[in-house]
């Protein structure tokens, strides 16, 4: 049993490395969604006077961003628009609009990897590993006992 | 040579191995005898600790590999490593060890106020310990900073700020330190060398200190009771202590893998200076609502204030009794203490973020 949990630990820490060598690279931030670029353009505009470049570059960054779920896109258009029109009270009251829900703007985690076959594996190895060590934990109790009554 | 020769003439190659080691470094003398409570999971949290900060650094230096330590560079190299494949697990399973090894290390602490393990001549020890967990809360917090979406974009601003309210003692942590390296890339050398090393040596010096003074004795019954028992007690073999660390650390890295199959740890867009709208993570969401009430100075007061309270607490509380049924009033005020943090943290998650972004 030594020996597997010895092989279970090597494969649990060295599968990642081997791994990684066939990955490939994304050009694109997945994490840059509209929604959260909305946000923050939001945040901007609440937070600092004007003028609102870096918010109008937030909303130009928003409408191209690849991933547009959870905001109304019309109001974000529309806010784009007041914005590039420098009507700053127009384009809040657009994008307060753009969220679901009554007043949760917040930003938290807006990427997460999908679960593929990487997690299946590190599930099964976390299994594994759980089992091995409940079956360890059990002989151990069993000899300490037999220890102690010696 | 004699052993050499006695360990080689033993049977299977685990035992031929262990004698080989033994004969070297001395193995053996880890079995010197040992409580048996000890065995106990409540007196089994600090090993785990340890060993799931073992299990961090192991990932971390994975995760070394692949992150840019620059803030042009931070939020595209995690989300490039969170892509897919087994760096997103990888990091996952950094994450969540992360988790592990803070619940457990309160639940250590937790055990030691209940069992007043802290009490003469054992206060090094609950010192190192402090110690030790205000380490392990600057490791979050300078791991929350390293991912550099808006979340560690907030946590690195309340940084600065609460490093200019410090003023000299502050300086360290400012952006004026030096012009040549940027804050981020050394919070980056914080979180890899600085904070792990300290750790590493202080947990040295915490568990010499428990192997000198011995683990404490079940506290149950009066002061003499306790002492009664702890001599009349069966004794173990340290390495039975050791396997059952292994093999709790084992399950430790079970769950991580469990949680990061399970729920991949994501990362949110990239920052923007001066604004505020996200949460910090659950760990320090007990601050968020004293932030809002009391300002800045909280997130400098409150802990200051429950690590110096940690601090005292074995100058304080000097009576010999370790029951806890017999120390009613220290076991209700931890209580309050506790029960106080886990609504502060329910309510911190619970308060509406939006009216935090128009104050700033």
């Amino acid at each position: 049993m030594r020996w597997v949990l010895l092989l279970l630990l090597a494969l649990a820490l060295a599968a990642p490395a081997v791994a990684w060598a066939t990955e490939g690279h994304d050009e694109e931030n997945k994490a840059q969604t509209a929604q959260a670029l909305a946000v923050q353009a939001l945040a901007l505009i609440l937070a600092h006077p004007p003028p609102h470049d870096e918010a109008i570059e937030k909303l130009d960054e928003a409408l191209a961003a690849d991933v547009k779920g959870e905001i109304d896109l019309r109001a974000l258009r529309a806010a784009h628009a007041a914005m590039h029109d420098e009507d700053v009270v127009a384009a809040r009251r657009f994008l307060e609009r753009a969220f679901p829900g009554e007043s949760a703007h917040i930003v938290g985690v807006t990427f997460r990897p999908a679960i593929g076959s990487a997690q299946a594996i590190a599930g099964i190895i976390g299994a594994a590993a759980l089992v091995l060590a409940g079956l360890g934990l059990a002989r151990r109790r069993a000899a300490d006992r037999e220890h102690a009554l010696n | 040579m004699a052993t050499i020769e006695r360990a080689g003439s033993r049977g299977g190659i685990v035992q031929r191995v262990g004698g080989w080691l033994d004969s070297r470094f001395g193995i053996s003398a880890l079995a010197y005898p040992v409580p048996r409570h000890a065995n106990a999971l409540a007196y089994t949290l600090g090993g785990v600790t340890m060993g799931s900060f073992v299990l961090l650094v192991a990932t971390g230096i994975y995760l070394a590999q692949v992150y840019d330590p620059t803030p042009a560079g931070a939020h595209a190299s995690i989300v490039e490593l969170s892509g897919g494949g087994f760096g997103a697990v990888l990091r996952s399973l950094h994450f969540w060890l992360s988790g592990i090894f803070i619940v457990t290390l309160t639940l250590h602490l937790l055990r030691t106020f209940a069992t007043a393990a802290y009490k003469a001549p054992r206060e090094g020890i609950w010192l190192t310990g402090v110690a030790l967990f205000t380490l392990g809360g600057g490791l979050l917090f300078t791991g929350t900073i390293l991912k550099w979406d808006q979340e560690a974009f907030e946590a690195f601003g309340h940084n600065i700020e609460i490093a200019e309210l410090l003023g000299v003692f502050g300086f360290l942590f400012s952006p004026e330190f030096t012009d040549s390296v940027s804050l981020l890339t050394r919070t980056y050398v914080a979180h890899v060398s600085i904070l792990p090393l300290l750790l590493a040596g202080l947990v040295g010096v915490h568990v010499l200190l428990v192997k000198r003074l011995r683990i404490s004795p079940a506290p149950f019954g009066t002061p003499e009771e306790a002492e009664r028992r702890e001599r009349e007690e069966p004794r173990l073999p340290f390495t039975t202590h050791l396997a059952r660390l292994l093999y709790w650390t084992l399950v430790a890295l079970g769950i991580a893998l469990v949680l990061a199959a399970l729920r991949p740890t994501g990362i949110g867009p990239e920052g923007v200076e001066g604004i505020e709208i996200t949460k910090p993570p659950w760990y320090f969401l007990w601050l968020y609502p004293l932030e809002n009430w009391f300002g800045l100075r909280a997130l400098v007061v409150m802990p200051a204030l429950l690590l110096a309270g940690l601090a005292a607490l074995p100058f304080v509380d000097r009576s010999r009794e370790r029951d806890p049924r017999r120390r009613r009033a220290w076991m209700a005020f931890g209580s309050a203490v506790l029960v106080l943090w886990i609504f502060l943290t329910i309510y911190g998650f619970n308060t509406i973020p939006v009216s935090h972004v128009g104050e700033m």
